[in-house]
């Protein structure tokens, strides 16, 4: 289908719209028909700063530890890089835990792309579909010796991130605004994201387990991931493990090998 | 628990059986009607409305404030704070890549 | 006819929830945003919820893109079905403006309400995606007037003809935002009171009440931008008192969604509102 004039002229106004030099599209004009830049950029300032505040609103933690002009800075280039490509303003901001992570200016806080990361998966725990944990009477009914070669599946919530910096303490703080003082950068943590029902909790788990959550969370049996634990270390409690994910409510179901084995 | 290839294939059944009832007892119970309390007070953030930004005509968008190059910015935020960088310094980039330049010399 | 009267309501902020719950206010309606409530569930649901178990729903997107020059995003519009299948709202509106367009298959979405030249074409263009629109949900939509801060030079037709004609060629009902109205009259310099006794308010299902912020333009007149960040300006009152001398009871909204007040202010303002169409004796709902 061949480009109509008009079509054109959309295209054209919205790439102006993020670019800072670009002037009025030709043929937007105030009613006396003269060229209005000023009244483009009303547009221009509705677009861009409604996105860097939803950005804002998305990665307060972010924000709060490097301050409104380096982050509306990176959130400048965010935009350029990852145009919008979602109508849902309430999950903007995908892919800036990634962006971050490459971005060389935001290299001095090496610890940033790990805060974005729990903050996205905040913002999706919060907005996922409503799935209850596994209730007490279910779980007492699986037959234990079947537990070790079934697979788990989650909430849609759940999410695991396990950082070489302390992801929890540096967001919980930044989200308060409090100080970062007490704060050990070098103490690393693992936080696993739960929304059992409408309050999205953030666990600090520890670090021992981060391994074999992973593995069970990407669908390996339990006891793959018990191997993986007493791999890491020897002293692993896999009842300690299990507990700790059915007490969060991260589990939604076990599900048995109906193969055999 | 030893370490051995045999020893981990043996999550055995009694330790199953002894997770899964731990595991039962601190299940969560679920309260609909406590959860419909927890609403309140809650915010949302990002959000789509109908509505013309905060700004007027030349906020956000004057070349000044396009100008703002994040490789001249120094974080202003909570990072400003020299008692936690003081910390950090021991495992920062130019610390390993001085290590790496020896090892490499050697 | 003008569409069913579902009285006077406000736009839902989820700072008021609990307000609203405990107040039971005297509202017929509440409006949301159907973006803000397309995620898979929550909060955000569970109040929805809430709120539509007591009283009519209004649900109103921001973000379809009816005026695009390109194609409507399917998924979006599935988007917005499901949420209307779920909650079964007593209105469902959009806004006559593009906030998007495919460029090889990649969606741009702009997050704004921009305008659209009124010529032949793009009023296929937009008669096309709202009969698309209608036919998806299964019902018909109100589509509601811009406001606007720039002109055309290729514009072929008055606004009022444009939406006239899209409101014939698709049977869709009509929003009439009377700020819009006030804003679109000042910065493209025509007369409001003209503009509303030109509307085809025949087809008119939902009032929409907002305030707007001021400005100057690049030639220092004032240019009228559409904030919803305080009350509604007297003289938008006064163009609101002309529409329902003439036309009678229609269901009415006060949207306010920059700097929020708390609920007791916002309540005021839809009672206003009220109260205005029982002095003009419009309100025949008000002894209830």
């Amino acid at each position: 289908m061949p480009l109509s004039k008009q079509q054109f002229s959309q295209v054209e106004f919205a790439a102006r719209l993020f670019d800072p030099e670009a002037t009025a599209p030709n043929g937007v004009v105030d009613p006396n028909g003269v060229a209005a830049p000023k009244r483009y950029s009303v547009y221009k300032n509705n677009v861009i700063v409604s996105y860097l505040e939803a950005l804002a609103a998305a990665y307060p933690a972010c924000k709060n530890l490097v301050g409104e002009d380096f982050f509306n800075a990176l959130g400048r280039a965010y935009l350029t890089n990852v145009p919008p490509s979602s109508q849902l303003m309430i999950l903007f901001g995908e892919g800036f835990a990634d962006f971050v992570a490459n971005y060389a200016p935001a290299q001095k806080i090496p610890f940033l792309p790990d805060i974005a990361k729990l903050e996205r998966a905040w913002r999706l725990a919060y907005h996922s579909a409503d799935i209850a944990p596994i209730s007490a009477e279910k779980l007492s009914a699986l037959p234990p010796e079947q537990l070790g070669d079934a697979t788990v599946s989650f909430l849609p919530s759940v999410a695991l991130i396990s950082s070489p910096f302390p992801v929890i303490n540096l967001w919980a703080a930044a989200t308060k605004m409090q100080t970062l003082d007490g704060i050990d950068p070098q103490n690393g943590e693992t936080a696993l994201i739960v929304r059992p029902e409408l309050d999205v909790n953030v666990h600090n788990v520890p670090k021992d387990l981060a391994d074999p959550i992973l593995a069970i969370i990407h669908g390996e049996t339990l006891n793959h991931a018990a191997e993986i634990g007493l791999a890491n270390n020897d002293d692993f409690d896999f009842s300690a493990m299990f507990s700790l994910l059915i007490q969060t409510g991260a589990i939604a179901n076990i599900i048995l090998d109906t193969k055999g084995t | 628990m030893s370490k051995s290839k045999t020893a981990t294939g043996l999550i055995v059944a009694s330790a199953m059986a002894a997770a899964i009832s731990t595991a039962a007892s601190v299940a969560p119970v679920h309260a609909d009607e406590m959860a419909m309390e927890k609403c309140y007070g809650v915010s949302v953030a990002g959000k789509n409305d109908c509505a013309a930004g905060p700004g007027t005509t030349c906020a956000g968008t004057s070349k000044v404030d396009y100008q703002g190059n994040a490789w001249t910015l120094v974080p202003a935020g909570l990072c400003d704070n020299a008692d936690f960088w003081a910390k950090v310094i021991p495992g920062d980039r130019a610390g390993s890549m001085e290590a790496l330049d020896r090892d490499m010399a050697g | 006819m003008i569409g069913k009267y579902f009285g006077v309501g406000v736009g839902f902020k989820p700072e008021h929830f609990q307000n609203i719950m405990e107040s039971q206010p005297d509202l017929g309606f509440f409006e949301v945003h159907a973006e803000n409530y397309m995620g898979d569930g929550g909060i955000p649901h569970r109040m929805l919820g809430a709120l539509r178990n007591q009283y009519q729903l209004s649900i109103h997107g921001v973000g379809l893109s009816l005026g695009t020059m390109g194609n409507l995003d399917q998924n979006h519009l599935h988007r917005l079905k499901s949420l209307v299948d779920r909650y079964q709202p007593a209105l469902v509106s959009e806004h006559l403006a593009w906030s998007s367009h495919d460029e090889a298959k990649n969606l741009l979405f702009l997050n704004d309400l921009l305008p659209i030249p009124y010529t032949q074409e793009t009023l296929d263009r937009v008669v096309e995606h709202v009969d698309q629109t209608q036919t998806t949900l299964g019902r018909q939509i109100l589509v509601e007037n811009p406001s606007t801060y720039v002109a055309f030079s290729d514009t072929q037709m008055s606004e009022i003809d444009f939406i006239t004609q899209m409101q014939k060629h698709t049977g869709c009902g009509l929003i009439l935002d009377v700020n819009n109205v006030y804003i679109s009259a000042n910065n493209q310099k025509m007369d409001a009171f003209d503009y509303l006794d030109s509307f085809p308010t025949h087809a008119v299902g939902e009032i929409h009440l907002a305030g707007h912020a001021e400005d100057v333009d690049d030639s220092g007149e004032r240019l009228l931008i559409d904030a919803h960040d305080r009350k509604v300006a007297p003289d938008v009152w006064s163009l609101y008192r002309h529409v329902i001398q003439k036309t009678g009871e229609i269901t009415t909204l006060i949207e306010w969604d920059n700097d929020v007040p708390d609920w007791p202010t916002l309540y005021h303002e839809a009672m206003d509102a009220k109260s205005l169409m029982i002095e003009l004796g419009a309100d025949t709902h008000a002894a209830q």
